[in-house]
């Protein structure tokens, strides 16, 4: 019991018990002298005793006063900085100048933890050697990861996101955010991964997987939850080190939504077009059998059989011509075509030269994006070019692309008269280089869906001609929202804990758990009175590390104007939200970003009002967890301390960038930054799992209340 | 002597429809089977406008067309061609070359009039 009493208390008992006792020894002198001496005496006893015992209190009082300003507090302080410098590593002024009549206690101190610091300092550098080389292997890594056209995920079996590269939140980013610790299954649907996985473990099991040609690995086909999106890709499940059993999978795939949608509209006209043929060119062989040998046909009969004549050819004519579209496509689908800038193809055709003559070429025209592929473009230009100038006599070409409504030309001119097409097609049916595969140039014609002609264009001058497609990507691409992603994000985490049930979280560690720590900013400080938020930000925290990579950051639209007095606090204009969503739709989209981790703020409770305000009329429910930053300083360092988010970052010597401090971003991080530094603190006062930081909150809540009811 | 028009194409059944079905629409149609054949015609009776396939063994459609075009003598000829593709590049290329048109096979019978009509009209506009 007594341990548990403060050390000012303590010392505050001491005294009274000094001036209790003094007290008492005094009447009790007074008592036995009054009993000696006499009655008569009792007056003098009486005021000298009491103002002896006067003179005794007050000096105890006093001294206690001196001490419990000079001593005490110091001691309790000291402490305290004691306690965040081992635990949080911050590194203040401790004891400061109360602590000055301690002696060489806070000197001392000091020093210690100096050392302390110092000896982390050593250790830090050695970790940091140390792990110099695994963190160059690691970027590496990254860097293959990020670069890859595939997405990639690494997922425990529960589904939980341990690592995913760039290429995967821009795929998955169309149906959530995506991040670590996450289950993908928010993502996509559970159906082929949970059959893959399962086929995998029977493989793996039974022992096949050695003799298996696929191994542990096998073909998904995966539908996203939203965007109605098509992945299709390998999954590969990975072994525990001893390769005893499966403790997750792999997966790297591919948005395959278009080619399967052009593969189904392929299939389906092949069948339509197919059958729809059949049926017609029987109409036509009918009616033309009715017509040769039909020397006794009603007129209805041969009317109706003329009409058959007339009409099917035309919608046959018609189902050529798609089909015709399609095989084109299927032609260019099998070739690598891309998007090829102009300039490019030019300047590799003029450094093509392959039959060496001394040609000079000047690029005319405007820069385009064209589709095609560039290689054997550029040897099919190489070659007439060649060609021409033997035909024409000329080593001085114009050479350029021109835009025409939907597709581009290649122009190749020179001073002289046009090939004639006779001897174009020659050329074009010549084998081209080795280089593309022995075609010629026809084949590369008829891959690209185009020709090539040569005409006079007057002042005598003639050029060859070359259409080709635009890149309509370049042209037409919609504005994407781009994901904003540092260099160095977080994109991977392989200790995060196996699949944490609502039921019992409240006795997962703190460190383990998955955080979002936020901040809003908003019009002003009562919901009540129609106040809105104009700005939410969150930051994931996971096992421990504040994941920089993935943070919810949105200016919010008020739907009424923001006074000016609050703009002077964090600086947001009406203009700055004019193109903002409005709650309805932020909120739900942060409620996903939340997911099922736990929210922290820093005064939770006014944050949580502005969200539990709006989040019906958004159909979202907050209805998780939350915590409180201030209410667990405030356990740490107790009440007389200031516990503005300033001050502990101050005191954990968070940086928060002057432009950054009251955004709802900057502040979401430096609360995050302080919530680290707190949960190793708590961890120090027996504060492990979510429950005990309920606990703690809730008396931290209480006093407040107390106090409030007080005033 | 009335409207003149040269039907070329290997398909016998072809030019024997086409020559019957513009007959009959007053044209005066001769026919010729082949790229070398036309161009003896086009040489001894100059028609007004010759309906050309492009693809035809020896020399093609775009080819005759491009003779015609190189001749200053039979400049006169306006030339529609017969493809098989509707390729925006095939067309381009056929009005590159000279023709007043291009016409996908199939057609109908009403389409190759307006074609060769039109081709008429641009005829008497040159002229």
């Amino acid at each position: 019991m007594i341990e548990k009493w403060s050390l000012r208390l303590r010392i505050f008992l001491f005294f009274a018990l000094i001036g209790i006792g003094a007290v008492a020894a005094v009447a009790g002198g007074a008592y036995f002298a009054a009993a000696r001496i006499g009655p008569e005496a009792i007056p003098h006893l009486v005021l000298t005793s009491g103002g002896a015992a006067f003179a005794i209190l007050g000096l105890v009082t006093w001294v206690w006063l001196k001490f419990d300003d000079n001593v005490a507090r110091p001691i309790m302080s000291i402490s305290r900085d004691v306690r965040a410098a081992v635990h949080a590593d911050a590194q203040g002024d401790i004891g400061g100048d109360a602590a000055r009549y301690l002696g060489f206690l806070a000197p001392a101190v000091r020093e210690v933890t100096g050392a302390l610091k110092e000896a982390r300092t050593e250790v830090e550098a050695a970790v940091e050697a140390a792990t110099k080389e695994a963190s160059r292997q690691t970027r590496r890594l990254e860097a293959v990861l990020r670069d890859l056209r595939q997405g990639v995920l690494i997922c425990n079996l529960e589904h939980k996101v341990l690592l995913y590269n760039r290429r995967a939140l821009e795929i998955l980013h169309v149906s959530g955010e995506l991040g670590l610790g996450r289950s993908l299954l928010v993502f996509v649907a559970p159906q082929a991964l949970s059959h893959a996985i399962q086929r995998l473990t029977a493989r793996f099991e039974s022992g096949r997987h050695v003799e298996h040609e696929d191994g542990l690995t096998s073909l998904v086909v995966v539908h996203t939850r939203q965007g109605g999106r098509t992945l299709k890709g390998r999954l590969t499940l990975t072994l525990n080190s001893t390769n005893e059993r499966p403790v997750g999978y792999v997966i790297a795939f591919d948005d395959v939504t278009d080619e399967i949608a052009a593969g189904v509209w392929r299939d389906r006209l092949l069948h339509d077009v197919t059958a729809d043929m059949r049926q017609r060119i029987a109409s036509l062989v009918v009616a033309g059998d009715m017509l040769a040998h039909g020397g006794d046909l009603s007129d209805d009969e041969r009317f109706a059989a003329e009409q058959v004549l007339a009409r099917e050819p035309k919608t046959l004519a018609e189902r050529l011509e798609r089909l015709d579209l399609a095989s084109g496509d299927l032609i260019a689908g099998a070739w690598p075509m891309s998007s090829l800038f102009s300039p490019t193809l030019l300047s590799c055709v003029i450094d093509r030269r392959s039959e060496r003559r001394e040609i000079t070429c000047e690029v005319i025209g405007n820069p385009l994006w064209l589709h095609c592929d560039s290689a054997s473009v550029v040897d099919l230009v190489d070659r007439i070019m060649n060609r021409v100038a033997v035909h024409a006599g000329v080593d001085c070409f114009q050479i350029g692309g021109t835009r025409s409504d939907d597709h581009a030309f290649i122009d190749l001119i020179w001073a002289g008269k046009a090939v004639p097409i006779a001897t174009l097609d020659e050329w074009l049916g010549e084998p081209l280089d080795e280089g593309v595969g022995s075609v010629s140039g026809h084949d590369v014609l008829s891959r690209h869906k185009t020709d090539m002609w040569s005409e006079d264009i007057g002042n005598d001058r003639a050029r060859v001609r070359l259409p080709l497609g635009l890149a309509e990507d370049y042209y037409d691409r919609p504005e994407k929202s781009q994901v904003r992603i540092p260099e160095r994000a977080e994109f991977y985490d392989f200790d995060l804990a196996a699949s944490i049930d609502r039921a019992t979280i409240n006795d997962v560690p703190l460190k383990a758990l998955t955080f979002v720590v936020f901040d809003t900013e908003t019009t002003g400080l009562e919901p009540a009175r129609g106040d809105k938020v104009i700005s939410i930000a969150g930051a994931r925290v996971v096992n421990g590390r504040m994941l920089r990579g993935e943070v919810f950051n949105t200016f919010v639209h008020p739907g009424r104007t923001i006074p000016a007095a609050s703009t002077k606090i964090h600086g947001i204009t009406d203009a700055m939200v004019a193109g903002a969503d409005a709650i309805e739709e932020v909120l739900p989209r942060f409620h996903e970003f939340v997911g099922d981790a736990v929210l922290v703020a820093h005064n939770a409770a006014f944050d949580m009002k502005f969200v539990t305000m709006s989040q019906d009329a958004c159909g979202v429910k907050f209805d998780g967890p939350v915590l409180d930053t201030v209410l667990l300083a405030a356990h740490v360092f107790g009440d007389t301390e200031s516990l503005t988010l300033d001050a502990l970052a101050d005191r954990f010597e968070v940086v928060i960038a002057d432009e950054d401090r009251h955004t709802a971003l900057g502040d979401a991080l430096a609360t995050a930054e302080v919530l680290l530094r707190l949960i190793s603190l708590l961890d120090g006062v027996g504060v492990r799992t979510l429950r005990d930081a309920f606990e703690v909150s809730e008396a931290q809540a209480a006093i407040r209340r107390k106090q409030k009811k007080a005033y | 002597m009335g409207k003149s028009v040269l039907v070329v194409d290997d398909e016998d059944i072809i030019t024997l429809g086409l020559s019957n079905l513009l007959g009959r629409q007053g044209y005066s149609v001769s026919s010729a089977s082949s790229g070398g054949e036309a161009l003896a015609i086009i040489e001894a009776m100059r028609p007004d406008v010759v309906v050309l396939d492009v693809l035809m063994p020896g020399r093609d459609g775009y080819d005759i067309c491009e003779a015609i075009k190189r001749n200053p003598d039979w400049r006169g000829s306006r030339v529609v061609l017969m493809g098989t593709t509707s390729r925006p590049s095939e067309i381009e290329k056929a009005l590159a070359l000279g023709a007043v048109s291009f016409i996908t096979k199939p057609f109908s019978a009403n389409e190759l009039i307006a074609v060769v009509e039109e081709a008429f009209a641009e005829s008497g506009r040159a002229a």
